[in-house]
């Protein structure tokens, strides 16, 4: 198991628990959807897994690792402002390295193997702004660019630093259609090429059917079972097979206790 | 503005003042009141000699005191602005010190810290320190958390953070505090520089012409402070425009 969550509590606050003895876990090279109501915990439990926050009973552990701190191997990418206003799209992508050299291979904020070389960064910095298509932006500000130029920075940004894990909270929730679906191709490919552990949290039924080779439903209140919903072949269903899509639409709109 | 057309509206600005300043001298016609052709040539003369070593006295100690309230105030400004229960505990105290002039205080810091530049350098540091400290806390408070979470993510801790994200988030509107709280400093500089020394723009125009009536001398002893304050405050606005690039390319798709 590449991401696992054992009997994790959660609460914010003395009051506002979340999690409350939750649990699940998720393969190498799997893609995990969550889904859920607004103010449900899918982005407290983003957090989680990024260690950008701390569960206040059990684990959680990444590739055998328990979590308690950010995970340089982890690449986050959120719904939007992630980027530095003041930077170029260049600057943005390579913020990631920048911030590798200034602290050095210490294991801490970066992996022990880290070398510092300038023209390799330079070349892979080249690689992912061509790959995302945004080499021709590169000198523009985010202000200057689409919610889904913005976004392909962010994951430009992530891939550079070479994850084995992609966490992403409402990645293309403010997109338009087209654009969103283009996106959301782009990242089940880079998936499966570079072997991401992925973990998607959306609030579109759609797209978690799409993109979730499982999907995990959260609930408003507390969650104390992990209801996880498998969705074998999720790349047939959506485009060959509209009546299985369907069906699991519906089985997601019924666990979240949706009315039709 | 473009530089050029900077530089241009500043050139007329110059020819503009120089042009009224004439204007005055003929129709006030007192030795007061010397015209810019007598007041120039001892400007120059004068800035090679004695008013070029005070004004090289207030210029260090103006760039001291900006030194010391931007490292003071900068950091207090991002505790401030990232840490709610501080600001809730001293956004009252603030509020309530920050319309204060702090050049009352000028007796109290000449007994408390000795006659000495560094008193005159920590009363001008105290005007500007305010200014500079409530914009930083202000834009630190606005830094979106996603911002601030996603460069987490990439593994920053507090010193890379503070490198790559709330220095040069904040460094325009510090920029901005400063030349605006420049006209403020060098007020308080003549008015700090008047007495208790021996070197300064201040003690120069005050003591060493007004008081003995050499008028031109005088003009050319305003004139260095206006040239010190006019420099400052282009400078500041230089370096201002730099950081603002990412403001000023919008639409250009």
């Amino acid at each position: 198991m590449m991401i696992a969550v054992e009997n994790i509590g959660f609460a914010y606050g003395r009051h506002e628990t979340v999690f409350d003895d939750f649990s699940f876990s998720v393969a190498r090279g799997e893609i995990l959807a969550v889904i859920g109501p607004s103010g449900g915990g899918k982005t407290t439990l983003l957090y989680l897994l990024a260690g950008l926050r701390l569960p206040r009973s059990g684990r959680v552990s990444i590739n055998g690792q328990r979590l308690d701190r950010p995970r340089p191997g982890n690449g986050l990418v959120l719904q939007d402002h992630g980027l530095l206003p003041w930077s170029t799209v260049r600057d943005n992508v390579a913020l990631g390295l920048k911030i590798r050299r200034f602290y050095g291979p210490d294991g801490r904020h970066s992996p022990n193997d880290f070398t510092v070389d300038p023209a390799l960064a330079d070349q892979k910095i080249a690689y992912w702004l061509s790959r995302l298509d945004i080499a021709d932006l590169a000198d523009k500000y985010p202000a200057q660019l689409s919610r889904g130029q913005r976004q392909r920075t962010a994951i430009a940004r992530t891939m550079t630093l070479d994850p084995d894990v992609l966490l992403m909270d409402e990645p293309f929730s403010a997109l338009d259609a087209p654009t969103s679906e283009s996106l959301q191709d782009l990242v089940a490919t880079l998936a499966r090429e570079s072997d991401l552990t992925t973990v998607i949290v959306t609030h579109h039924i759609a797209e978690a059917v799409r993109m979730g080779q499982r999907i995990l439903v959260v609930r408003k209140g507390v969650n104390r079972q992990s209801h996880i919903v498998t969705n074998d072949g999720c790349d047939d269903v959506s485009r060959q097979n509209p009546a299985a899509f369907n069906r699991q639409c519906k089985a997601i709109r019924a666990l979240l206790g949706k009315p039709r | 503005m473009t530089r050029k057309a900077t530089f241009s509206s500043a050139l007329v600005g110059t020819g503009m003042f120089f042009l009224l300043w004439q204007l005055g001298a003929w129709l006030i016609h007192r030795p007061i009141l010397p015209p810019p052709l007598e007041v120039l040539p001892v400007f120059t003369k004068l800035m090679i000699g004695p008013l070029g070593l005070h004004f090289a006295a207030s210029a260090g100690r103006v760039l001291a005191a900006i030194t010391l309230a931007v490292v003071t105030a900068v950091p207090a400004g991002l505790a401030l602005g990232q840490i709610p229960l501080l600001n809730r505990i001293f956004a009252p105290l603030i509020a309530i010190l920050y319309p204060i002039p702090k050049i009352v205080l000028l007796p109290v810091i000449y007994v408390l810290m000795g006659i000495t530049d560094v008193s005159k350098i920590c009363l001008i540091a105290r005007i500007i320190f305010f200014q500079i400290m409530v914009v930083v806390r202000d834009e630190a408070v606005n830094l979106h958390p996603e911002l601030i979470l996603s460069v987490r993510s990439l593994g920053a801790g507090r010193r890379a953070l503070f490198r790559y994200v709330y220095f040069p988030a904040s460094l325009p509107a510090v920029l901005t505090a400063l030349r605006i709280s420049i006209g403020t400093a060098i007020a308080v500089l003549f008015i700090a520089e008047q007495s208790l020394t021996n070197y300064g723009l201040g003690y120069y125009i005050v003591v060493e012409t007004y008081q003995v009536l050499l008028y031109p001398q005088m003009y050319a002893g305003i004139l260095g402070m206006s040239l010190l304050g006019v420099l400052l405050y282009f400078g500041v606005y230089t370096l201002e425009q730099r950081g603002n690039q990412h403001l000023h390319e919008d639409g250009k798709h």
